[in-house]
């Protein structure tokens, strides 16, 4: 009990002193009270509440110097009717005094129990956890009788409190002084504070702004239960992070929740998260239909897409008007950029990691839908306790239907076309300091044209993830996995040529990443991860006992790429953050292998092969090098900042191809004796400022890119089935630069972004070995180089269940390579193609626009259903994706083809139980 | 690649389900670039021949006047040996080859507005003769395609050009059995020139048929040369076909394919970006003019076929030959014309 009596008052001088250090000094004659209400909040942090109804017309007079600000209007109000009360940092005018303190023993109650805890088990207070879920309570934490000198540590977890899933990217920061930390991907958060009493605001996509009174003793654990926004079901909130644009040191990240995407009207209406990902600033592809996208400059191939922790390498169904991944099983994803954490490695361009949702832990539900070409089911709920949950989901087409409209003599009304993916998880939390997660992931796509001409490919994922906090400065998580990717080719239509050819990756990874929040202005990520790469980079087998077709295999392809790094997050003043990290790659090229060696003066040709050299099961190829990743942030203050960054990164795997897209049949190939490694760097600068509390963010970044032994085909290539394929790749070398402007309203009832981008991608083959580079050696566009880019995302709410959302998507014209002249060759009419990309389609131009009808928000109906119906193509624009010459009969015609030239209607039901 | 070209086909239907999303258009402001030489034939045995013309813009029409009449053509041997060139007509030079010896190397040799044009020395490529011409349907409606089969040895080359001639005869729809000649009323007689009921049509290949044999087990080779729509008049009384083939080296089929792509596989989703690969011909006292064509040397050989006169092969379908109908302004009887 006599401990007790000490702690009370300490704590109370604690709260006097953080509140009351703040004084003015005012002096007013027969002025309106709201004026000094305007001098107090200008001099002081404190804000005045008032009705204006009961102020607006009242005069006052004062004269103070250095005064306590409650005393001051206590002395202004004296003559009047009005009550002053203080609660934290406001005060407030009223009628009659509010109580603002709470009811006596409160905290003896709390302590009591708290105590009692500490008895029994005989652990420390800062070792048990509290679950904080009310914003009215003050929670204790840590052992009052420490008496911590400098900062202490507050860890926990985020969770929702409907679900109990852990809620990630959510921040956590009191402002003064001013600290905050972002959840992780579990929801885990560390922040160091000063010991005493804080405000602990959270800011979250989709969640209600909220805060905890804390009241910091010593290290402790507090998880906290969060609800959703109400109204956020389906809600485009774009960044509920949005002090994080400000903040957050590293910079060109996008991060995206599936539900804000929800509402992005897309073509047949499937919610589609690479359609999403190309409405960002600086995100271009080179026509509507391909998933394939470029970041920044970059080709597809460097994109390194992570779905769970595994990379995908085609993301696509149906040759690119879908992507691969579905919608309803998806948490969030993030785009990264520019400022690529050291965690990452092995692709030049970007990031896009893509995260499952956990099942829900509390009681089971799925959700359903039903679009114009697919329909999807989702299944989530606890498993044996609320310890374990699962989610599988599924989703399939029936875009056979497509075919059956064809007209007849097109020849393919014998085809079919189908795709599905698979998705299971199961999380298991074992406590508060272990967390298991198995995912899977499949998906198939097969079509043919005929019975004779089959094509199939597949994606298939696993991973096992532990994750383990050894104190709450340290966690770590341990990955381990499996990805595998195939397609397979039939054709039969010539009995004697029938053949079957065959591709795949497989690879096994393993990752330990750990987390170490050193001190409040060192955070340590360091780690390591290992990849084995297995290609089969192709088979061409006769196919039916009359084929002629010779067996043919290439040698199979075998590395392994690994990599350590660390990476520290320093605070070093108030205001100037740095993120600096180092990766160290090393890619070892495996045998057993056969390989030529060329002739060092020339480019590797068939008639400058040296000598044939068979190595063994062993490493005959190293290459290594470090990677830096840096960023650094000043904060001007809390709406203001700037932010450099520079990278360099490495590729070791290249996809080879001569088409625009990425196609179901491109070539990957892994670096070897004879293809270098690709490398790249960037240097970025941007600005950032927030307006009208923080609910407009506004954003300018630029960048300079240059991009090193990109790998070109040659003019006629032979890509697939190729022995010795480096005898018809070149290397490349790319520069890519630009701005990014962004606008973004992140509440209210519109929301949504508006980007402009200006950029340019050139590419040149600069080796002086080639003797005929494409455009005599000169910088020529990227097929994906479009200068000008403007985009609009917009949503606009009505009621709370009806909203209104559109996008606006303007670009230049992509280049293209055009024939300058024509002759007669051999009976028929031939084509004298220009230099490469000298000419533009004609630009891009497109609105989509849906309405939405959200599901009823009575909790008690057991099933909520929502109803999306929009156009594609709003004005039927037909859009050039290309501009051509076909021969017919021997004779020339000029075309231009429109992937979607009409308005496309579409509606998609979703149901939710 | 076929393949490839199937996909994108596919692609563009799945679009085009829903409007037709490919119209004519001619790019505008790209530049004209015309006046290119073109070198189109190859050394081969007996006779050579060699047609030159020259490229127009791509806003322009190829008339068939293009072609180039003052030039000096020959054929060369490292040997010394110089052939020279017959202007014929239209662009055509003739060059008395004759045999191509196996260890003779040969190239072509071009004189042209003060600039001099040279292919690459070559050695003679010999090609085997074609096994057979054979014709496949698959039922009715379906249509007529002629096939080859050819088998070269092991060390030939197994890569092969093919080009053809077509004549066909067809009919009339009605018999005229009289009318006006030089203003004299006549009878007709069907076997003398005043025939306007059979009438005979000629055709050529008009893209490159190319084939290779690099994938399979036996230099053999079995392709499909040309497809006959059921209702072509090609198929109402008598065809016949006459194919020519060339054994050619890897680089003249990598050539042939990549212009033949660029003009059948551009523009669509999954199209390989066409680009320009350069002949074996070029202009040897300015390297920056460009020339086109690939002049390989080899021999040729040739089968041809009379479609067998089988009901099922030709559906009876009678061609419209009528040009116009009008009244004879005296008899008031209706003449028809034909052509």
């Amino acid at each position: 009990m006599r401990r007790k009596l000490i702690i009370i008052p300490v704590l109370f001088l604690f709260v006097v002193s953080v509140f009351a250090q703040q004084k003015v000094t005012v002096r007013m004659e027969q002025q309106l009270l709201t004026d000094l209400f305007e001098v107090i909040e200008q001099q002081t942090n404190y804000r005045i509440y008032s009705l204006p109804a009961d102020t607006d017309s009242l005069r006052i007079s004062v004269n103070v110097v250095d005064e306590e600000v409650l005393t001051v209007l206590q002395q202004a109000l004296e003559r009047t009717s009005l009550k002053v009360s203080q609660y934290a940092n406001s005060f407030f005018i009223t009628d009659s005094e509010l109580i603002t303190s709470l009811p006596e023993g409160y905290f003896d109650r709390e302590r009591a129990i708290e105590t009692e805890g500490s008895d029994i088990s005989g652990l420390s207070l800062s070792q048990r956890t509290q679950r904080a879920s009310s914003e009215n309570k003050v929670y204790e934490i840590g052992d009052p009788s420490a008496n911590p000198t400098g900062r202490v540590n507050l860890s926990g977890t985020l969770i929702d409190f409907k679900t109990g899933e852990a809620v990630v990217g959510a921040t956590l920061f009191i402002e003064e002084p001013m600290i905050g930390v972002t959840s992780d991907a579990y929801g885990y958060y560390t922040i160091q504070l000063p010991a005493g009493r804080h405000e602990l605001n959270i800011r979250g996509m989709g969640l209600k702004d909220t805060r905890r009174q804390i009241v910091l003793h010593s290290d402790g654990k507090m998880d906290i239960e969060l609800e959703e926004e109400v109204y956020a079901l389906r809600e485009v909130v774009i960044a509920g992070d949005r002090v994080q644009n400000v903040r957050r040191t590293t910079m060109g990240v996008e991060r995206l929740q599936v539900r804000d995407i929800k509402n992005i009207p897309t073509a047949f209406g499937e919610v589609d998260v690479i359609k999403a990902v190309l409405l960002l600033p600086g995100v271009k592809s080179v026509g509507e239909a391909s998933s394939g996208f470029n970041v920044r400059g970059g080709s597809t191939d460097q994109n390194l897409i992570l779905f769970n922790d595994g990379t995908i390498y085609n993301p696509t169904h149906l040759f690119g008007f879908f992507s691969a991944f579905n919608s309803d099983l998806i948490r969030d994803m993030e785009l990264y950029k520019s400022s690529i954490p050291a965690k990452y490695g092995g692709r030049i361009s970007s990031v896009l990691d893509i995260n499952t949702r956990e099942g829900n832990k509390k009681e089971f539900g799925g959700s359903a839908s039903i679009g114009l070409l697919t329909s999807s089911l989702t299944l989530e709920g606890p498993l044996f306790s609320d310890k374990t949950s699962y989610i599988i989901g599924g989703r399939t087409t029936y875009s056979d239907w497509i075919l059956k409209q064809l007209p007849e003599d097109s020849g393919y009304r014998d085809g079919s076309a189908g795709f599905y993916d698979l998705n299971a998880s199961i999380n298991h939390k074992f406590s508060d300091y272990d967390n298991l997660s198995i995912n899977g992931y499949f998906s198939n796509d097969r079509f043919r044209f005929t019975d004779e001409e089959r094509y199939s490919y597949q994606n298939a994922n696993a991973s096992i993830k532990w994750r383990h906090i050894f104190n709450p400065k340290l966690t770590s998580t341990i990955t381990a996995g499996y990805d595998h990717y195939d397609y397979d080719t039939k054709n039969t239509e010539n009995a004697a040529n029938a053949f079957s050819m065959a591709f795949d990756i497989n690879q096994y990874f393993g990752k330990a990443d750990f987390t170490w929040y050193v001190n409040d202005q060192h955070t340590l990520d360091f780690g390591m991860n290992g990849l084995l790469y297995n290609l089969n980079p192709g088979t061409y087998l006769p196919e039916g006992s009359e084929s002629l077709v010779v067996e043919d295999r290439l040698q199979k392809e075998k590395a392994i790429e690994s990599g350590i790094y660390v990476e520290d997050r320093w605070d070093i003043l108030p205001g100037l953050s740095v993120n600096a990290g180092i990766r160290y790659s090393m890619f070892n090229v495996m045998g057993p292998r056969d390989y030529y060696t060329y002739q060092d003066e020339y480019i590797p040709s068939l008639s400058t092969v040296v000598d044939t050299v068979s190595v063994g099961g062993k490493a005959f190829k190293t290459y290594h090098g470090p990677e830096f990743r840096l960023s650094a942030r000043y904060e001007f203050d809390n709406t203001f900042s700037i932010k450099a960054g520079f990278n360099t990164m490495r590729q070791n795997i290249h996809k080879i191809s001569n088409t625009t897209v990425m196609s179901p049949t491109d070539t990957w190939k892994l670096s070897d004796a004879n293809i270098k490694p690709q490398t790249g760097s960037q240097l970025a600068l941007g600005l950032y400022k927030n307006f009208a509390n923080n609910t407009i963010e506004t954003s300018i970044e630029a960048y300079y890119k240059k991009m090193n032994d990109y790998l070109d085909y040659r003019n006629g290539a032979e890509l697939l089935m190729n022995h010795h394929l480096e005898t018809d790749v070149l290397n490349t070398e790319g520069r890519a630069y630009g701005v990014e402007l962004m606008v973004k309203k992140t509440q209210g009832k519109l929301n949504g972004w508006i980007s402009y981008t200006y950029s340019r991608t050139e590419l040149r083959q600069n080796d002086p070995k080639v003797i005929d580079p494409v455009n005599n050696g000169d910088w020529y566009p990227a097929d994906y180089d479009k200068p000008h880019d403007f985009k609009f995302v917009g949503n606009y709410k009505f009621t709370h269940r009806f909203s209104f959302s559109m996008n606006l998507d303007y670009s230049t014209g992509r280049p293209i390579t055009l024939p300058v002249s024509k002759y007669n060759y051999a009976g028929g009419e031939y084509v004298y193609f220009s230099d490469r990309n000298k000419y533009r389609i004609p630009d891009f131009f497109r609105i989509d626009a849906s309405i939405n009808i959200e599901p009823s928000h009575n909790l008690t109906k057991l099933t909520h259903s929502s109803v999306s119906i929009g156009v594609y193509n709003l004005t039927g624009r037909k859009n050039a994706y290309s501009v051509y010459y076909i021969a017919e009969e021997g004779k020339l015609k000029g075309y231009k083809l429109a992937i979607f030239g009409v308005p496309i209607p579409y509606i998609s039901y979703n149901i939710k139980f | 690649m076929k393949t490839i070209k199937k996909i994108l086909c596919f692609a563009v239907l799945i679009s085009s389900v829903l409007s037709s999303c490919i119209e004519e258009f001619v790019p505008r402001d790209v530049e004209r670039v015309s006046g290119i030489l073109i070198v189109d034939g190859h050394i081969t045995n007996d006779e050579s021949i060699i047609t030159l013309r020259y490229s127009v813009g791509m806003q322009d029409t190829l008339i068939g006047n293009e072609t180039i009449d003052h030039a000096l053509v020959f054929v060369e041997t490292d040997k010394g040996q110089k052939m020279q060139g017959v202007f014929q007509e239209k662009g055509k030079y003739v060059v008395p080859t004759g045999t191509l010896y196996s260890d003779t190397q040969y190239k072509l040799h071009i004189l042209l507005d003060g600039q001099e044009y040279e292919s690459t020395f070559l050695f003679p490529l010999y090609t085997v003769e074609i096994d057979t011409l054979y014709v496949t349907k698959e039922g009715r409606g379906e249509p007529v395609n002629v096939n080859l089969v050819t088998h070269g040895q092991e060390d030939d080359s197994k890569y092969y050009f093919w080009s053809y001639n077509e004549i066909w005869e067809y009919r009339a729809e009605l018999f005229a059995n009289a009318g006006y000649i030089g203003g004299e009323f006549m009878f007709f007689n069907l076997y003398t020139s005043n025939n306007s009921y059979y009438c005979w049509a000629r055709n050529n290949s008009k893209s490159l048929i190319v084939g290779s044999t690099t994938k399979l087990s036996q230099n053999m080779m079995q392709k499909k040369i040309i497809e006959i729509p059921p209702n072509h008049d090609k198929l109402s009384m008598l065809y016949y076909i006459s194919i020519q083939q060339k054994m050619i080296r890897k680089e003249t089929y990598d050539y042939y394919q990549n212009l033949q792509n660029n003009v059948d596989l551009t523009g669509s989703i999954f199209s390989p970006i066409p680009a320009e690969i350069k002949g074996n011909i070029s202009c040897i006292n300015n390297s920056d003019i460009p020339v086109i064509g690939y002049i390989d040397v080899t021999t040729t050989t040739e089968k041809s076929l009379f479609v067998p006169t089988s009901g099922e092969l030709y559906e009876p379908k009678i061609s419209n030959c009528i040009y116009s109908v009008t009244d004879d302004p005296d008899s008031g009887y209706p003449i028809y014309i034909y052509i």
